[in-house]
């Protein structure tokens, strides 16, 4: 069985990081850490600074991301942040 | 005598080909500055699209009563003036002074951008918010944050109730025009029609938008200097062409004086001796 995913889109001023299909995205927003899955209502957010976690083909990608806002409106979910920098492991 | 203006001409034509190869070497330097900044500025069309419809979601909701959307024309204004780091770039820098000068000397205080526009302004004595923005060409989307943040708060404490961007807009490699927009308060223009339905919003709309409106005011700001850095160097290349042109072409009419001077000098040599002969 395959995992259920949305579309993921993160954007910065300076690249488009990311587009594509995710299974779940783990951001730090103004009030706390908030994770989205498939089929989230239609959402919007500020973001804060702290690790975001992007769940993609099965592995965990982790990420600096500060500042921004989080948008889900039909089931894609768009993240706008300053700074979005995949860390290595 | 034919002599004498046979070097001034000779002279003339060097100096004028020293120019030309540094017009040309510049030309080539903005051509190739161009390219990285047009590719740039493209790469932030993705964010201030959604960053814009994000606001116009918030502005749609129906509780929403923020100092960001509220029209206050009586108030004191702010411009952020992007202009160039250096000169030699055709009418680039003049073009962004003849929107700014206006309001500035009306007393508006200004966040200039690039080295010739905080000379300027603090030559003429205007209040700036800051100096410290020379290098348009290197300011990154974290210098604009900076900037945002700083001109949110000028705003909330009241010090101005308008923000005004002039910059240049890059039209086509041919053409840029210099253009004057307003940042805050958000109007309905710039941001269009909502695009979804109500939304499930965290924390409620007031407080969201103040979390998030240094991020979009930074995204503007960054996409306009990514638009202007590219202005300027099309602008400079553009110059520097003509530039090259010119002297070509006064090369050419040199060369041909040059070598009328040079027949002459001959013709006249060729009968003073004829005349010799003869007696």
């Amino acid at each position: 069985m395959t995992m259920a995913s949305f579309h993921l889109r993160i954007v910065t001023p300076e690249s488009l990081v990311y587009d594509g299909e995710a299974e779940r995205i783990v951001v730090r927003t103004v009030q706390g850490d908030v994770a989205i899955l498939p089929r989230h209502i239609d959402y919007l957010t500020a973001l804060g600074e702290g690790e975001a976690r992007v769940t993609y083909g099965g592995h965990v990608h982790k990420a600096r991301c500060c500042g921004g806002m989080l948008h889900v409106s039909g089931g894609n979910v768009e993240v706008l942040s300053t700074t979005f920098e995949w860390i290595e492991e | 005598m034919a002599g004498a203006s046979m070097k001034d001409i000779k002279l003339r034509i060097r100096s004028v080909e020293s120019t030309r190869q540094i017009t040309s070497a510049m030309q080539l330097v903005a051509g190739s500055k161009l390219r990285r900044a047009r590719q740039r500025m493209e790469d932030t069309r993705p964010y201030m699209t959604a960053a814009r419809e994000v606001l116009a979601d918030i502005a749609a909701h129906r509780d929403v009563s923020s100092p960001f959307f509220t029209r206050r024309d009586e108030a004191a204004q702010c411009v952020v003036a992007i202009a160039g780091d250096r000169g030699l770039a055709g009418h680039y820098n003049a073009a962004v002074f003849s929107l700014a000068d206006g309001p500035i000397a009306a007393g508006a205080q200004v966040l200039p951008i690039g080295k010739k526009a905080v000379d300027r302004y603090a030559r003429r004595g205007a209040t700036l918010l800051s100096a410290d923005y020379l290098r348009a060409e290197r300011i990154t989307p974290a210098d604009c944050r900076t900037m945002a943040t700083r001109l949110i708060e000028g705003f909330l404490r009241g010090d101005y109730g308008r923000v005004t961007l002039i910059g240049t807009t890059f039209v086509s490699a041919m053409t840029q025009e210099a253009f004057t927009t307003e940042l805050l308060p958000v109007t309905a223009d710039q941001l269009g029609e909502a695009p979804h339905g109500q939304m499930l919003m965290e924390p409620a709309p007031g407080a969201l938008l103040r979390a998030v409106m240094p991020d979009y005011l930074a995204g503007c700001l960054f996409a306009a200097v990514c638009d202007a850095v590219a202005c300027e160097m099309a602008s400079r290349r553009n110059a520097m062409d003509s530039a090259t042109k010119n002297a070509e072409q006064m090369i050419s009419d040199l060369s041909l004086s040059y070598n009328r001077a040079r027949q002459s000098s001959i013709t006249q040599e060729i009968t003073e001796i004829v005349a010799g002969a003869e007696h």
